[in-house]
């Protein structure tokens, strides 16, 4: 029975929807785009070397510890990359040197690479460095952080922000599962074709309960990145100012040197502690910290497909190898089921077959998304249309649709764009990168304003296609990194970026295509608004979900 | 669908939240006090469902058998579900009046646990 209850509900999903549509739309795409972000930071970075041939660890090890030996005697600590994990394409050492009198020591451990510290890429066969200055980008990773921290804004700012806008979400999905639940099966399997509104609504469903456990995962996970930056009070009546501080989960304390020097434990064995702890060929990274000193350690970190419920690491101290008590290991039962939740939102242990499934289901979320925000506008246009025209407020809902469905996934490709094309000795080009990006979504969001809703969509999915299309091109005669020498070598991670790429320009023509071949939604509204008597058009309007 | 119809007519007599584009307000105009009882409801379900999710947490604190920091945390790992269920809530009840009563005699109530267990445990 369609009472007052599932009204209610209804309208809390259309309207929770639709306010933050565009926005969730944006941390979709983004955070789909992130499951691959170690994939796209190689791409965005054609400097550096093709994937490391495979290497025995130790003889990797001990190649590494040789040349940091050599090359950073003096320094505060060592990080060894041990290459073949998804996150370890190169066998990667890096360092970081004792801060200047008067500096801040950096936070966390671990060496510079990643941080922006000092860091050579070595030949696993030879051992020698590898040519690799890469060019300045914010690459993957800085695309994958917008779906947190977006940009142009303080960091807190954006976390409240794009919290408000998970609530919301949190809201939309678990109404949308009340309004549709008694008929959840036939709703699943009910799909109309050319019905208009009705088509979209079944289409909206299909994709929504497809993959409904994996939306709500997601939306869940991701307010408790921040569980005490959104619910502070709590912590703060109960523990005064200072609230809960959340335990670094990655840098621990640093410690400090003795000053005495005593010759480092050897790394290889470490290595093999680590290996039976962790098992064969399972560890990805060793980190000294003050090697050469009484007070060093070794740090022994495992692939990253081994954290679910707690990030094992393993410590040994730097002289004896003898192993060291680990605190942050000791977790509790309820911390556990926090970080298993948040492993599942990051997806760090997939594999990938299921980093693929990963991203299948991102896309799903950018698809209902944009099926609902579609939706809206297709069930209102017979009433929005007063004396031919429709009102400000549904125009520009029309219009935010286009430049963001079919328009972001544009800008998107033209910060990969801006990558292949800012030249790489310009100041600042990290940002202009994302500025190239901003300033194409905001064309991409006004151009509509200028065209028909029909001619607007057909043109912006075709200007994202050929974006896309232009991509694995542009790159061809820009880099050494294009599909004529990665297919050759065997790169699967740089050949697969370009080919997807070819895939989303093929995706979104096929979408123009069909848009073009539509008949009119617009004319076929105002034709139905003639012959149908207003009253009923209210009540299916508000019965038909 | 005239009996659904009749149906609707006989909730919109009281102040209940209805779609904007429902029998009510085209057939008898726009009632002067809807968006006003809109907007309400909206604060009622924001503010007053995070007080009482904040609320529920300190209690849930003190009542779970754990110690005082894992009992914290999963308490505010749970109170993401509690303010969305106080939000559905204050969406489903059939006048914003009889939201706001039960939302905060809900707080009041629990915010009174909590002080009594916290006066209990120093």
């Amino acid at each position: 029975m369609k009472d007052n209850f599932h009204l209610s509900m209804t309208w809390l999903h259309t309207w929770t929807g639709l306010v933050v549509g565009w926005v969730l739309f944006f941390i979709f795409v983004t955070g789909t785009a992130g499951y691959f972000y170690m994939e796209i930071d190689r791409w965005m970075r054609p400097e550096q070397p093709l994937q490391s041939k495979p290497v025995a660890a130790d003889f990797a090890v001990a190649m590494a510890e040789k040349h940091l030996q050599s090359r950073a005697p003096d320094a505060d600590s060592w990080t060894i990359n041990i290459p073949g994990a998804r996150e370890t394409p190169y066998l990667n050492v890096s360092w970081r040197n004792p801060p200047k009198p008067g500096e801040e020591p950096p936070q966390g451990r671990g060496g510079g690479g990643r941080f922006g510290g000092p860091s050579d890429i070595l030949d696993t066969q030879t051992g020698e460095v590898q040519p690799s200055k890469p060019r300045e980008t914010g690459g993957g990773l800085l695309l994958y952080r917008m779906h947190w921290a977006l940009h142009y804004m303080p960091y807190v700012a954006a976390a409240w922000i794009v919290g408000i806008c998970t609530m919301f979400m949190f809201v939309a999905i678990i109404t949308g599962v009340i309004i549709i639940y008694k008929k959840i099966f036939k709703e699943f399997f009910t799909f109309r074709k050319g019905k208009g509104a009705r088509s979209w609504m079944d289409m909206h469903t299909v994709i929504s309960v497809t993959s409904l456990p994996f939306f709500i995962m997601i939306t869940f996970s991701g307010l408790l990145f921040y569980l005490y930056t959104y619910m502070p009070l709590a912590p703060k009546i109960l523990f005064g100012d200072e609230g809960v501080q959340r335990e670094r989960r990655f840098f621990g304390d640093q410690g400090k040197r003795d000053g005495n020097a005593v010759p480092l434990f050897s790394l290889v064995e470490a290595l093999k502690l680590g290996e039976q702890e962790f098992g064969k060929n399972q560890v990805r990274n060793i980190n000294v910290q003050f090697p050469g000193d009484s007070a060093a350690t070794i740090t022994i970190t495992p692939r990253y497909d081994r954290y679910l419920n707690e990030y094992p690491q393993l410590k040994l101290n730097g002289t004896t190898g003898e192993v060291l008590d680990n605190p942050a290991r000791k977790v509790s039962a309820v911390e556990k089921t926090n970080n298993v939740i948040l492993a599942l939102h990051e997806g760090v242990f997939a594999n990938t077959l299921v980093r693929w499934l990963y991203f299948l289901a991102g896309v799903l979320g950018c698809a209902m998304i944009a099926t609902g925000l579609v939706l809206w506008t297709v069930k209102r246009r017979p009433k929005a249309m007063k004396n031919g025209k429709f009102s400000f407020g549904h125009n520009l809902v029309e219009r935010l649709n286009i430049g963001t469905v079919a328009g972001l996934p544009g800008a998107v490709a033209i910060y990969f764009l801006a990558n292949r094309l800012i030249p790489v000795d310009i100041v600042g080009r990290r940002e202009w990168e994302v500025h190239a990006m901003f300033i194409g979504w905001l064309l991409l969001l006004i151009y509509p304003a200028f065209r028909s809703i029909k001619r607007g969509w057909i043109e912006v999915f075709w200007v994202s296609s050929a974006l896309y299309l232009a991509l694995p091109l542009v790159n061809l005669f820009t880099t050494e990194r294009h599909l004529g020498v990665s297919l050759v070598y065997g790169d699967w991670v740089l050949a697969g970026i370009d080919l997807t790429f070819f895939a989303l320009a093929g995706t979104f023509a096929y979408i123009a295509i069909k848009i073009k071949r539509h008949p009119s939604a617009v004319t076929k509204a105002v034709k139905v608004k003639n012959t149908t008597d207003d009253s009923t058009l209210a009540t299916n309007e508000v019965l038909s979900s | 669908m005239p009996a659904e119809c009749g149906h609707f007519f006989l909730f919109s007599e009281t102040e209940l939240l209805l779609p904007m584009n429902t029998k009510t307000r085209r057939g008898t105009g726009e009632q002067p006090h809807y968006r006003l009882l809109v907007l309400s409801r909206i604060v009622a379900a924001v503010a007053g469902g995070y007080t009482f999710a904040t609320v529920m947490i300190l209690v849930l604190t003190y009542l779970l058998p754990l110690p005082q920091k894992d009992a914290l945390m999963l308490s505010t790992m749970l109170s993401y579900v509690i303010y969305l269920l106080a939000i559905i809530w204050v969406f489903s009840v059939k006048t914003v009046r009889k939201a706001w009563i039960g939302i905060s005699v809900a707080t009041g109530l629990l915010g009174a646990l909590a002080f009594l267990l916290h006066s209990i445990q120093q």
